[in-house]
């Protein structure tokens, strides 16, 4: 797993479907590992070293329950890239709980000259989805993207 | 799972009804192509599509079934209108992903001395590729236009003609779509996107007629031998990713509501007469739309390259639909079912619509010879014309295959392409190939796919259609 931040077991792994493409994750804590997904996210779209962070936006989404909260999580950073060319490189976390989360991101508007996106995601899927603790430092999770 | 499975016939084979599944699942295909079926998930999913409300027959898959989230890729499942369900994952985030196959008057060696020029006039008049905008800008009034006449709306703005709109389903103009349930984002994400191809498996295609296997029906569709041909394939881009994305939303709460059990969340679905289930079909109808639309401008905008780049006049090119499929889609229809006219919805979810000879739905001209079923194979082997057949209305509520299918994932095939130059192995063979990205040409990359002439040989081995033609690519660009 590529590391994404202090822990050493925290990072993702892409997982290899036939048509589309998903993520396997895990963090120490559960923002972590919203954190890990977005990275995810953002791996598949575009290579992080190419992205400045340059311009940042506040986020703010909310879910029914954890598995919702990933899947809009995603949804809203890939709504920033597909909508706003905004590609997005460095995440903070600043609150998470089963229902709410708000972030700031940080990133710059793509530029086709510096920037190679690699994939459009087309949307964020609940297929398989997970979200779940499995012990006091350890949060697992699994998700799937149409591309 | 290891997914106990029956075999039925040479080209049919049987999930057998347990648990909480309501009806068997069936999957046309070999003996030879099943093994590779059975690798992945996608087994699983036609099983578990037979757990939904309301579900008729079996949950079908075509030889070109693949895993994919929620229900599998080449999947068919009808349901009733008073006891069943719609599920926005029975008909995909690419609404109305389809085919559209226009012939024209030039042959072989009209084309082959300046395929180059033809192709790269194609690629620099399509926007393509992750992120592409069309240079039509709409405003949302515009948009909403686009939504409700699809294909007309473009031909009534000055993009092709009105003659040809008959040979596409739906005439190219879903009645039922409203616009004012599509959600301000969709709008949005579509608003530079009319007139786009899109990227991942989204192509334009010059190919050529190179086998004919049914003359009276090639006749009839206005295909003979060494004919060029232009195969266009995409669909409804951000707008209908982001319908489906919304209704999946609402119907993981309409399925608690409506108390459906389900095996996947990504199943979600609602009842059909349920105020959630009539306003997703009504959303999905103007993604329907704009997808027609879409074909129809990016058909209009290849004809006015391909005449600049080979400076011929439009009766020389004579660009003529021949028909135009939708392959992710969600339909209500009339079927037999049980001895008795059923009202039913019909998913088809990469799986193509294959009425038999005589349906009212079939356009005039072609209604002898059944409803054309286009089959595009991948960028190095090649197509199929089809028609389709009595036994499709029978055995598979009027269905066959959609395409070859995939069998490598993504990451396999760049794995499979490393170190060789795709292009020229490509070029070798006589097919120019162009593409917004080298990743793109990795990932799409032949052996990716099934083979397409063993899947079309497993329909028609099955009696869902009849093979017409054979199409082979000449040049190729990939979004």
């Amino acid at each position: 797993m590529p590391s994404t931040g202090d822990s050493p077991k925290t990072g993702y792994k892409i997982l290899n479907h036939t048509a589309d493409v998903g993520l396997e994750i895990e963090a120490d804590t559960l923002p972590a590992l919203f954190a890990v997904a977005a990275d995810g996210l953002m791996h598949l779209i575009c290579p992080h070293c190419q992205i400045k962070p340059l311009q940042s936006h506040a986020l703010q989404v909310c879910g029914e329950n954890l598995e919702e909260l990933l899947v809009n999580w995603l949804s809203e950073l890939n709504y920033l890239c597909q909508v706003q060319n905004f590609l997005t490189s460095q995440i903070h976390i600043t609150e998470i709980h089963d229902r709410f989360l708000k972030a700031e991101v940080l990133g710059e508007r793509c530029d086709p000259m510096r920037h190679s996106v690699r994939s459009e995601i087309k949307a964020v899927t609940y297929h398989r989805i997970e979200v779940r603790q499995e012990a006091a430092e350890l949060w697992r999770g699994r998700i799937y993207f149409d591309i | 799972m290891n997914t106990p499975i029956q075999r039925i016939s040479d080209y049919l084979f049987e999930i057998p009804q347990s648990g909480k599944m309501r009806v068997p699942a069936r999957i046309y295909t070999t003996p030879e192509m099943l093994p590779a079926i059975l690798k992945d998930r996608a087994a699983e999913q036609a099983a578990q599509v037979a757990w939904l409300p309301g579900i008729l027959g079996y949950a079908y898959a075509m030889p070109d079934i693949h895993w994919g989230y929620g229900f599998p890729i080449g999947g068919v499942a009808a349901f009733d209108v008073e006891t069943g369900v719609v599920s926005p994952g029975g008909v995909g985030y690419d609404i109305n992903c389809g085919v559209r196959l226009l012939r024209t008057d030039l042959e072989r060696d009209d084309l082959v001395p300046r395929l180059q020029q033809a192709v790269d006039a194609l690629y620099h008049a399509i926007p393509s590729g992750v992120g592409s905008t069309g240079s039509l800008k709409l405003n949302e009034k515009t948009e909403k236009q686009v939504l409700l006449r699809g294909a007309r709306w473009a031909v009534e703005n000055g993009y092709g003609e009105a003659e040809g709109l008959d040979k596409i389903e739906e005439n190219g103009e879903m009645p039922g779509a409203d616009p004012g349930l599509v959600s301000a984002r969709a709008l949005e994400r579509g608003r530079g996107q009319l007139g786009t191809l899109g990227s991942g498996n989204h192509f334009i295609e010059l190919g050529v007629v190179t086998e004919i296997h049914d003359a009276a029906a090639a006749a009839t569709l206005g295909l003979h031998l060494d004919q060029v041909t232009l195969l266009i394939h995409t669909g409804s881009r951000g707008l209908g990713h982001q319908v489906c994305e919304d209704s999946i939303k609402e119907m993981l709460h309409a399925a608690q509501k409506y108390r459906i059990e389900l095996p996947d969340r990504q199943l979600c679905c609602a009842p059909l007469s349920s105020p959630e289930g009539q306003h997703y079909l009504a959303a999905m109808a103007a993604a329907v739309n704009f997808a027609f639309a879409n074909r129809q401008l990016l058909a209009h905008q290849a004809g006015e390259a391909l005449m600049r780049a080979l400076g011929i006049s439009p009766r020389t090119l004579n660009l003529q639909i021949v028909y135009e499929v939708a392959h992710n889609i969600a339909k209500i229809e009339q079927h037999q079912f049980a001895g008795r006219q059923r009202k039913v919805c019909v998913h088809r979810k990469g799986a193509t619509r294959a009425f038999g000879p005589n349906h009212p739905e079939i356009p005039a001209a072609y209604r002898e010879i059944g409803q054309p079923v286009l089959i595009p194979g991948d960028m190095g082997r090649c197509s199929y014309v089809l028609t389709g057949t009595a036994r499709a209305m029978q055995e598979t509520f009027g269905s066959a295959c959609h395409g070859a299918g995939r069998l490598l994932s993504r990451s396999q095939a760049v794995k499979a392409a490393r170190g060789r130059s795709l292009t020229r192995e490509l070029a070798e063979r006589g097919i120019q190939i162009r593409a917004a990205s080298h990743e793109t040409i990795a990932e799409e990359l032949p052996e990716a796919y099934k083979d397409v002439t063993q899947v079309v040989d497993a329909v028609v081995g099955a009696g869902l259609a009849v093979k017409v033609a054979k199409l082979r690519p000449l040049a190729v660009v990939k979004g």
